[in-house]
């Protein structure tokens, strides 16, 4: 965006004053009596609407009766805590603190953001991350500010990490054993870099990055067409398959430990969409939705030369797809947004879409935000609230094994609401009981440009029963 | 703090905000709504909101203007809604009519990036959590929308822009 269109739009606001909301008092005050939606919102506010109307003793016998009916509550929930060391639950003690994790002297200055994170199960791992310098207190970016594009990897489960400065950064890095695919942009010069000027000429190029040693060195994977570079890949069985961006939303396929990414031959999808999700099932299966429209999912089982349309029955009238995993070729897991009031919902074939069973869920307020399907029994969810479900059972019943604001359920020893980035943990998973999640915080603080010191990946192989903290060096 | 000092220091902070995105896309009354629905779900999710709540409540807002939208069924399409407002913003007499124009032909979802960050002062990853698409998505719908702005003002005879440093 040059400046002077920049300001030429900027100047057609039609409120370039801003606009004044309503007082607090005539809007909040009615509000102030309506419940909250979540149930241990709800017994807060009660509790601190009746404490001071009733006797010391009273409290006390509300206080005790609601931590009996929260031992309950809790009596089928595994309880999980990590710190350097590791834990294994125990559903009938008492919960304990678990201490914050040691972590290493240094720091990152600025901003720090974690674009993604990529796991392999030989101990391999890449995360991204974007430092900000010289930004506004409230993260704005200024003329002086400055990116800087990181990868951090290790080679031996997390036990060690190397910092490299690059000039592109990867979006969702993928890896499996020593091989690994990620979408990103490639910058020119550090200082053509400044302000992210992604796409355009001169500045960056959106390419395709491939690895073959664990995420340590990476190289430019040759692109089906200039600037179709894009985010979302997926590599199953090693093979690649990925969605451009440029001015169509194309899907791509490189074969196993090939290089090229070719477009299919026949594209499901026309028009310039970009909320295009693709996930390769191994064997020449790929599943593809768009949750840019209603009604528009796929799937192939020759490598992209035909397409069928996916109807689940649930996801019928106003909806839109809106997160998909297909564990292998037959097995597909996806989540849809159904009727007027766009509610959720998950549903699963095991016979390549040609029938669908609906499972039951609790995504939160905010929906899903992540699913990992590893075969058609086991899969891994995280909801809009931070919350981990695991189900065994092809999500007959779903376990809580981890709460990025529930303390009881939490490998942390404070909710990760304190986080400076990274509103939501990322979770890569490897295999049915090997899991990871990476948290990004700040010492308790919610300063965002105070010195970034606290990123801890936590490793579950056991199913989420125990957790195991990495601290990383910054 | 309790949570009415909270929601109340929440409000203070970027009610304004919300109901400038409100009004900038809908009538006053309609704006007023957006702000009371909108801090009635900041309400119910206080606890769980993100450290930088403004992309999350704009989220929140585009959302509940949506429905709004589809409830009342005054309006047959956003596109033609945003057309609407952009060529007779309220309470805004001057303005660039060729810009305005160049505006209105762009796609619905490339000009709600470019408005998001001209307009509302979002950063590209704000307008990502705004929009609940990633940052190549913002990337790509900016690019589009930029190229087709001078494409559309080069069409009125206006002078072609050339090319520059980003600014955001």
């Amino acid at each position: 965006m040059t400046d002077e269109l920049l300001d030429r739009v900027r100047a057609v606001d039609p409120l370039p004053e801003g606009s004044i909301a309503p007082p607090f008092e005539s809007v909040f005050a009615p509000l102030a009596d309506m419940p909250r939606r979540r149930g241990r919102h709800r017994r807060r506010r009660m509790l601190g609407l009746l404490l001071p109307a009733v006797s010391v003793a009273v409290a006390i016998g509300v206080m005790v009766v609601a931590v009996t009916l929260r031992a309950g509550r809790n009596a089928n929930r595994q309880r999980v805590v990590a710190t350097g060391h590791r834990h294994t639950p125990n559903a009938t003690s008492a919960p304990t603190s678990a201490p914050t994790p040691s972590v290493p002297a240094g720091g990152m200055s600025g901003i720090v953001t974690v674009w993604g994170a990529g796991f392999s199960s030989v101990g391999d791992g890449v995360i991204s991350l974007q430092q900000c310098l010289r930004c506004e207190p409230d993260g704005n970016q200024t003329s002086h500010s400055t990116d800087t594009e990181w990868l951090l990897t290790t080679s031996d489960g997390g036990r060690s990490w190397t910092r490299t400065a690059r000039g592109y950064y990867i979006q969702r890095p993928l890896l499996a054993g020593q091989d690994g695919w990620a979408g990103g942009l490639q910058m020119l010069s550090p200082k053509q870099a400044v302000g992210a000027a992604e796409w355009e000429p001169g500045s960056g190029i959106a390419r395709y990055f491939v690895t073959r040693d664990g995420g340590r060195s990476w190289s430019v994977a040759p692109s089906a067409a200039p600037n179709e570079g894009g985010s979302v890949a997926s590599l199953v069985g090693g093979a690649v398959w990925a969605v451009g961006l440029g001015s169509n939303a194309t899907i791509l396929r490189s074969p196993p430990r090939g290089e090229r990414l070719t477009a299919t031959a026949s594209q499901p999808i026309q028009g310039e969409y970009t909320n295009v999700h693709v996930e390769g099932a191994g064997a020449g299966s790929a599943y593809v939705v768009n949750a840019d429209v209603p009604r528009q999912a796929f799937a192939t089982h020759d490598d992209g030369r035909t397409w069928q349309r996916l109807t689940p029955p649930p996801c019928t009238g106003k909806y839109a797809f809106a997160r998909l995993d297909a564990a292998f070729r037959q097995t597909v897991w996806l989540t849809c947004l159904s009727g007027n009031d766009r509610t959720p919902r998950l549903v699963r074939s095991v016979d390549g879409g040609r029938s669908w069973r609906q499972l039951s869920v609790d995504w939160g307020d905010d929906g899903p935000q992540q699913l990992a399907a590893v075969n058609a029994d086991v899969a891994w969810a995280l909801n809009g609230e931070g919350e981990l479900l695991r189900t065994t059972n092809a999500g007959a019943t779903w376990q809580p094994v981890w709460s990025a604001t529930d303390a009881r359920v939490s490998p942390l020893s404070r909710p990760i609401t304190k986080l400076t980035a990274s509103p939501l943990p990322i979770l890569s998973v490897q295999s049915a009981d090997s899991a990871s999640i990476v948290t990004l915080l700040n010492r308790g603080t919610t300063r965002r440009a105070a010195k970034l010191t606290n990123l801890v990946v936590y490793r579950t192989a056991n199913g989420g029963q125990s957790w195991q903290a990495y601290p990383v060096r910054l | 703090m309790d949570d009415q000092q909270r929601c109340e220091q929440l409000y203070r902070a970027h009610a304004d905000r919300v109901h400038a995105y409100a009004r900038r896309r809908s009538d006053d009354q309609t704006a007023d709504e957006v702000v009371a629905e909108v801090f009635l779900i900041a309400w119910r999710r206080l606890d769980a909101l993100p450290p930088d709540p403004l992309p999350w409540l704009l989220g929140v807002a585009r959302k509940t203007l949506a429905n709004h939208r589809r409830a009342t069924s005054r309006a047959a399409a956003l596109n033609a809604r945003i057309e609407a407002t952009l060529v007779t913003p309220t309470g805004h007499t001057g303005g660039d009519h060729a810009v305005l124009a160049a505006l209105a032909t762009l796609d619905p979802r490339d000009r709600e990036v470019l408005l998001l960050i001209a307009w509302e002062g979002l950063r590209q990853e704000e307008v990502g959590a705004v929009l609940g698409v990633s940052r190549p998505a913002v990337a790509t719908r900016l690019h589009r929308a930029r190229k087709r702005l001078v494409e559309a003002l080069a069409s009125q005879d206006e002078p072609v822009l050339g090319r520059g440093e980003v600014s955001r």
